[in-house]
């Protein structure tokens, strides 16, 4: 047993002084933040500037210098699998839609989808067929984006409020939201007086962070069929037949393809994470389900500039396509060089027609530099929802929705989301996400991203309206889309030029998606 | 003596608190630094480890959950969340009051993931202010090596499935969340359930389907993920505080 001997006898009204100073320090305890106190707070957040960057996903292995990661492309073999669980349903079986499951109908199997070689990087030499650019300067990759931003532009992870958000009722409330920004986009369009011109200026503001408007972003993808009335790694696992339960060797159960996309940028994007204000009640074709709950609201911004001057030359007997369409294009392409390929790509051999590198090893496969759906000039401008209109989650216990709520009849926010085209009333104030604007902005020099219309455009397409509105052009040198790549011709226009395409103006007003039969 | 004692004792209780302060820009550009560090980082979750005894090269990265492992109880290798106010009522409809709680489970949350190297510094961010004068921010730089790719194996999760729960749960006025009655058992939360496809045979007719051997000892679900490979990453990544002066967005 221990016992304590005090060497210094203390007298006990020194002992309560001693004590007593040590108490009367005043503490404070942490306090709990109500949520208004936190909506006054501004935050500073935290910003993000990748620099010299590039990514590429390639297979499991021993470490690979620079150099090769940069030049072997058949070392992309990195993949993402999506693993087909769950059975299929009596629904997607019944293949001739006669309410019964049997030998009149065709072999349904499961998608089996690995997504191969995914690389984002600087677009360094317009090649639509090469998923990173090879070589380096001074130790840089070529194929690095320089700075995806700049300092006084970045990428931004923040917390903010907004007051006086309305409801789905006749309230509003404030909202306080996590927010994720890509760098703006810089205000770089004008027009001229006869609104239609336009010129493209020169980098003020965002010089020095002029790649992140042209980025790379690549992959290759096998899909196959798999039989699931065989086991995993069974041999006839991909051998499904074309009859209800049958098997058969040599069909070709797989789909290959490879996705190039060169010379966009995402600047201008944003997603915002919050919880939904209440109010709503299941009249009014509202729902109850709105309130109080996850609630998500984003502009996706995939732009790869103006599109207006993009024209051929067309005459009687010759047809000149526009100069650079490699720079900007979204291409998918699905043949793979080998024996016999039409497009003199004859080695090296292809491989074999039920092969992938996830389950039988090997090497990424070669692709052919011509074949392919070519989509130019690519604009995608997508705006989900606001904090007013929020895009929400809800499940009825085993499948899951993915809604949009419906727009409230309330002045106060479908004033916000409606546009009056004609401009007579300026109380709407709606506008359309196009590569020219994104509704008001606040901060100079850049545009804004408080549009509530998408757009979507394709090729050669150009505004009457100072960029409010855009229109398709319909010229004969017109560009847009095209099955394999546009060549110049002896004809008036080429013969696979499909055209330019154009989604302008598209609002949401409810949507909801919910899958079936899990 | 005794008032000798209070006084050193009082002197030494008497000590002055010094709030912290602000450091500014110029401060910190003051300060050198030195070399920083360089991290590697390996996270296995829940996959046979090369110090478990049952260790071998070919179930390297294997999904832990044989006899003994980490994940023999598949219920206990789940990753669930449950978004605020998600309930089902009684009639089956959706309810963001009460009724049978909703989770997203992810099933087989498993993968190893090996940053081999992780540069951590601290530089000065040089860059030209609106009035085009040069200015410094001190910012964290996070670099990676393209020669020492991220190693992913198997990272990912064997299912994913909506579940709920078999009591019911009510949000209250001030938005806590409690359960309508007590005793709720461990197999009646939504996030510990851990059922499985059995083997199926062939039927026709109007609920007729092919036989399913693929799905046989999967937990249910509809859909998994699995990555693998090097993950080449290259480059810098500058974090710093985004202050309203270089930044009208903050």
């Amino acid at each position: 047993m221990t016992t304590l001997n005090y060497t210094v006898k203390f007298h006990k009204t020194v002992l309560v002084s001693f004590i007593g100073l040590c108490l009367s320090q005043s503490c404070f305890a942490l306090e709990e933040m109500s949520d208004e106190k936190l909506s006054n707070t501004t935050g500073e957040g935290i910003a993000l500037l990748p620099r010299d960057t590039y990514m590429v996903f390639q297979g499991a292995g021993v470490n690979q210098t620079q150099d090769t990661v940069l030049t072997n492309r058949s070392l992309d073999t990195g993949y993402i699998y999506y693993v087909p669980v769950g059975p299929l349903s009596s629904i997607v079986q019944d293949t001739n839609k006669d309410g019964v499951v049997n030998a009149s109908d065709h072999s349904v199997g499961k998608a089996d989808l690995y997504l191969y070689g995914l690389a984002l990087s600087k677009n360094a030499s317009n090649n639509a067929n090469l998923r990173l650019d090879a070589g380096s300067t001074n130790g840089v990759a070529n194929a690095a984006i320089k700075s995806w931003g700049t300092a006084t532009n970045p990428w931004i992870f923040n917390v903010k409020t907004d007051l006086n958000v309305p409801d789905f009722g006749a309230g509003a409330g404030s909202v306080t939201y996590l927010n994720f920004e890509a760098p703006l986009y810089e205000n770089l369009y004008s027009f001229a007086a006869d609104k239609k011109t336009v010129t493209t200026s020169a980098f003020v503001n965002d010089v020095g962070g002029e790649d992140a408007y042209n980025l790379k972003l690549a992959f290759w993808a096998d899909g196959f069929v798999r039989d699931q009335s065989k086991a995993d790694k069974d041999p006839n696992q991909f051998n499904l037949g074309e009859g209800f339960s049958t098997t058969a060797t040599g069909r070709a159960n797989r789909i290959r393809l490879q996705g190039i996309f060169n010379g966009f940028g995402l600047n201008g994007s944003k997603i915002q994470l919050f919880q939904t204000l209440g109010g709503a009640t299941n009249t009014g074709g509202m729902s109850a389900f709105y309130n109080n709950t996850l609630g998500l609201a984003g502009v996706i911004r995939l732009n790869s500039g103006d599109g207006s001057k993009l024209l051929g030359t067309s005459t009687a007997n010759s047809w000149t396509a526009p100069a650079n369409l490699m720079s900007h294009v979204f291409r998918i392409s699905t043949q793979e060089c080998g024996v016999g390929n039409l497009n003199g790509c004859t080695t090296p051999a292809a491989q074999d027609i039920l092969s992938t590198p996830a389950i039988n090893g090997g090497t990424a496969p070669t692709f052919s530099d011509k074949e392919g759906i070519y989509i130019y000039n690519l604009n995608t401008n997508l705006v989900l929802g606001s904090l007013y209109q929020p895009l929400i989650l809800g499940s009825d216990g085993t499948n899951f929705s993915i809604e949009l709520a419906r727009i409230p009849n309330k002045e106060s926010i479908y004033k916000k989301i409606y546009t009056d085209y004609t401009g007579a009333d300026t109380s709407y104030t709606g506008s359309t996400c196009n590569v020219y604007n994104c509704g008001a902005s606040s901060i100079a020099g850049y545009q804004g991203s408080s549009a509530t219309h998408s757009s979507i455009s394709i090729g050669t397409v150009y505004s009457t309206d100072a960029g409010k509105t855009l229109l398709a052009d319909k010229s004969a040198g017109a560009v847009g889309v095209s099955f394999n790549q546009l060549n110049n011709a002896t004809s008036s226009n080429a013969q696979n030029n499909l055209g330019s395409a154009l989604i302008d103006g598209m609002l949401i007003q409810h949507m909801k998606i919910t899958t079936k039969g899990l | 003596m005794k008032k000798t004692v209070l006084l050193i004792l009082t002197s030494l209780v008497s000590f002055h608190l010094a709030a912290m302060e602000a450091l500014t820009d110029s401060d910190m550009q003051q300060v050198e630094g030195q070399a920083g560090a360089d991290l590697s980082l390996k996270l296995v979750l829940n996959q046979i480890n090369a110090s478990d005894s049952y260790y071998t090269t070919n179930n390297a990265y294997k999904f832990d959950n044989g006899t003994g492992g980490i994940c023999e109880k598949l219920q206990f290798c789940h990753l669930a969340l449950s978004v605020n106010n998600r309930y089902v009522d009684a009639n089956g409809l959706a309810s963001s009051t009460e009724g049978n709680k909703l989770w997203v489970v992810f099933k087989g949350v498993q993968g190893t993931i090996n940053i081999q190297k992780l540069g951590l510094d601290g530089v000065d961010l040089v860059y030209k202010n609106t009035t085009a004068m040069q200015m410094i921010k001190p910012s964290i730089q996070l670099s990676f090596d393209a020669n020492q790719p991220i190693q992913i194996r198997n990272f990912g999760f064997n299912s994913l499935s909506i579940e709920k729960d078999d009591f019911t749960s009510k949000t209250n006025a001030d938005g806590t969340v409690t359960e309508s009655a007590s005793g709720a058992t461990e197999s009646q939360y939504g996030y510990l359930k851990a059922n499985k496809y059995v083997a199926k045979p062939q039927t026709t007719g109007a609920n007729g389907s092919t036989a399913n051997n693929y799905d046989v000892g999967r937990e249910t679900g509809f859909m998994g993920v699995q990555m693998n490979g090097n993950l080449v990453l290259q480059g810098k990544l500058m974090m710093f505080s985004c202050d309203s002066t270089m930044n009208k967005r903050c």
